[in-house]
């Protein structure tokens, strides 16, 4: 194998690959990229078996071929590289690749390709969901993915909802629950459909949408399909898989509150909210970062006190002149929303102390969604 | 105690002690504050040192309370830099602190419970902080000071190094001032002129790297408050004192002899090359990534105006990493090679900010020498490096 290219092109493939790749694994060849030098492109593969990216750079070839090279080492010396120098990397027989750039010659020991695992293959029926409402919707629904999978087996995942004519995710860890959904065409959807993505994949497809090459003026796309295993999201040249989780998600809809159940509801400017969180929670205690929420004459009071480090007391003006109001939150939880809602302004909605808080985007677009709801901390 | 400030100038003086109180003792993290005259003075003291700082105020009542440092930092960070706050003291130890629409209190410890003392304890019998250096100091120019720390502070010892001195020495002599640091691989020498007169007598004594790092941080805050730059400083048996206009750091003194560095110093070289930062440490950078990682050795060939760096790694049969790479040198003397641990020379890069230096290698075996050519005039710096084995 022999091909050149620009140093940049293959970087930035290296950097989403790295994503993918397990540092700690114990299988070898997992912890390698897959090369391999055909028509016009050099295509790269990484894998941790479950999830995998394949996706090419351009390159002018003077000899097919393929090979595996540890990552971790490509991606450090590419890093070093001016982005517009001209590289070649070569494999001949036995495991030695070399690397040229210039008058620098760097060798380094690559695998055999041949024991790198087999990667499905994307099935022939794709569907087209657009891409900048699919970026949104993990944005939106990847605070309240659990981080591990916990004692339900649908934590760890997210929930994919596509319809003929909507595009949708949900998820939850059991405390707070994001709800996020656009209208839109989806060409290609046979039938309606629901599938649970894990957590790293969509880490992984967020950062291969982020770098999607958009023409002006066009919305992007993002071809998907499914096997019997495995989802497929296709970006441009970059093939994104995973296996599927079989668990069952529960079912949301029964959390989310009626909107005629909602008996107050307020509309607060986001940094201001975010800003006075941030400085209260400070006092909170350390695991549930818990806050008091108190409307009372014509302003909110967000308090929060330990016995260790002290207490602390803000203030939001706001219109309410009811009775007073009480509710304990994660003042975490509540920040997590405020980071992703990209709004000026946010409404809280209540119903009483024991319930959950719904928490939303005024003013949304027709045919949008986007909702979180939190459970209360009691006292 | 009551008093109103910007958040600004309390977060600088908390940020200063961020970096002297140790952070293995977290729930124990106090720091004193008290008023004094129309200032408010902050103590702080960690392991073997203590930081002394005030910053003006507008004072409503005097008195004295100690707080938890990083919670008070944490907080006070959260607000607008130029937000005005008050701070006062309640009856029960309490900090009170009110800014826009916030009220927070922080449990803290009666200022007359705060102990200071180093180890062994220091004379606090007076409160202001000028009042604690003993009488007899000089008067350093900031300036050299900070260049003399950024310029050794690097090659100070630390506790991989196996060297018994983690300090650097400071010079004092009637003609010059500087610092000079090692750790046994590799030594760094700075040194300026100063005119006649600006020291009585010559002196010289160690400083710990941490006391170097905090004394640098706090050179760089006077230079951001445009503070004249001067620092008087002392020395008494037990300790050293850097006092600024507004704050004061004593260090306990570090024991230990620091070697003669004058007897280490190379004098005689077979080759002289003029090289340019910009060419010459992406390359290295490069190459020393196929290095084995604890020595990070790299082999420079140098020959017809030509130098080759080169650095491999060997694996079970055979070599498993290799890189080399050549740039083009002014030498057309006999072909030199010889072997030295690519970070020492990467971090003399860091403090070469013109780009041209200049290397002086001897035989294989003898020490390196490497200097920048333009620096001030007056100015004297000059990085030692010991070749290694390839």
């Amino acid at each position: 194998m022999e091909v050149k290219f620009r140093a940049q092109d293959l970087f930035s493939e290296l950097a989403l690959a790295q994503g993918i790749v397990d540092r700690k694994t114990t299988i070898p060849v997992l912890g390698h990229v897959l090369i391999e030098a055909d028509d016009d492109r050099l295509k790269l593969s990484v894998s941790d078996l479950e999830l995998s990216l394949r996706t090419s750079c351009q390159a002018e070839i003077s000899a097919a071929g393929s090979a595996t090279v540890p990552l971790q080492w490509l991606h450090d010396y590419f890093r070093l590289l001016p982005p517009d120098s001209e590289v070649s990397i070569s494999a001949s027989a036995g495991d030695t690749v070399e690397v040229i750039l210039g008058s620098a010659r760097s060798r380094l020991r690559g695998g055999d390709a041949k024991k790198f695992p087999d990667l499905p293959t994307l099935p022939q029926d794709t569907a087209s969901l657009p891409l900048g409402i699919l970026a949104s919707a993990i944005r939106k629904t990847m605070i309240s993915v659990s981080a591990d999978s916990g004692p339900y087996t649908y934590q760890g995942g997210c929930l994919l909802m596509l319809a003929r004519n909507s595009l949708g995710m949900v998820s939850t860890d059991g405390h707070r629950l994001s709800l996020y959904s656009e209208q839109a065409s989806l060409a290609g959807l046979s039938e309606e459909c629901r599938c649970l993505i894990p957590r790293k994949a969509m880490l992984n497809l967020e950062k291969v949408l982020a770098v999607a090459a958009v023409p002006d003026g066009e919305e992007g796309a993002v071809d998907f399909a499914q096997d019997g295993n495995h989802i497929f999201f296709r970006s441009g040249r970059r093939l994104l898989t995973c296996q599927k989780m079989t668990a069952a998600f529960p079912e949301y809809a029964r959390v989310l509150p009626d909107e005629s159940e909602i008996s107050i509801s307020r509309e607060f400017a986001t940094d201001d909210l975010a800003a006075t969180l941030r400085r209260v929670d400070q006092f909170a205690p350390q695991e549930s970062h818990a806050v008091q929420f108190v409307l009372d004459d014509g302003e909110l009071r967000v308090t929060a006190k330990t016995a260790l480090s002290g207490e602390s007391e803000a203030t939001v003006p706001t219109e309410y002149e009811g009775d007073r109001f009480q509710v304990g939150f994660s003042a975490r939880s509540v920040l997590d929303f405020l980071g992703v809602c990209d709004s000026e302004n946010v409404t809280l909605g209540f119903k009483d102390p024991e319930s959950v808080a719904q928490l939303s985007v005024p003013g949304l677009a027709e045919g949008k969604q986007h909702r979180y709801v939190i459970m209360p901390i009691r006292q | 105690m009551e008093l109103t400030a910007r958040v600004q100038a309390l977060v600088a003086e908390l940020q200063l002690a961020d970096a002297i109180i140790d952070r293995d003792q977290p729930r124990n993290d106090l720091i004193h504050l008290e008023v004094v005259g129309d200032s408010l003075q902050f103590t702080s003291q960690g392991h073997s040192l203590l930081l002394r700082t005030t910053c003006p105020v507008e004072v409503v009542s005097g008195g004295a309370i100690a707080v938890p440092m990083r919670r008070l930092l944490a907080y006070l960070q959260l607000f607008p830099a130029d937000t005005e706050m008050r701070i006062a003291a309640t009856e029960t130890d309490t900090a009170k602190v009110t800014l826009v629409r916030s009220e927070t209190r922080i449990p803290g410890l009666a200022g007359e419970s705060y102990d200071v003392g180093l180890e062994p304890r220091l004379d606090t019998g007076q409160p202001a902080p000028a009042e604690m250096m003993p009488e007899e100091s000089v008067e350093l120019p900031a300036d050299l000071l900070l260049a003399a720390l950024n310029h050794t502070i690097f090659s100070v010892a630390d506790e991989q190094s196996h060297y018994t001195i983690e300090g650097a020495q400071l010079i004092v002599h009637r003609d010059k001032i500087g610092m000079v640091s090692t750790d046994g691989h590799r030594l760094s020498l700075y040194l300026r002129q100063v005119s006649a007169g600006t020291v009585q007598e010559d002196l010289q004594c160690l400083i710990s790297r941490k006391a170097m790092s905090e004394l640098k941080r706090i050179l760089e805050q006077c230079e951001d408050d445009d503070e004249p730059s001067r620092v008087e400083f002392a020395v008494d048996e037990r300790q050293i004192y850097f006092q600024t206009p507004r704050r004061l750091l004593v260090s306990q003194r570090l024991g230990g002899r620091f070697p003669e560095y004058n007897r280490v110093m190379p004098k005689e070289f077979n080759a002289t090359l003029d090289l340019d930062k910009e060419t010459f440490a992406p390359v290295l950078r490069r190459v020393s990534l196929f290095s084995e990682r604890r020595s990070s050795a790299v082999r420079f060939d140098i020959e017809n105006g030509e130098m080759k760096m080169q650095a491999q790694v060997f694996g079970d049969d055979a070599d498993m990493l290799h890189s080399e790479e050549s740039i083009s040198v002014d030498y057309a003397g006999d072909p030199i090679r010889v072997g030295f641990n690519a970070r020492y020379i990467l971090d003399f890069m860091q403090i070469c900010t013109g780009g041209a230096f200049r290397l002086h290698i001897g035989d294989p075996r003898s020490a390196a020498l490497m200097e920048i050519p333009d620096k001030d005039p007056g100015t004297d710096y000059r990085y030692v490096l010991m070749p290694i084995r390839v």
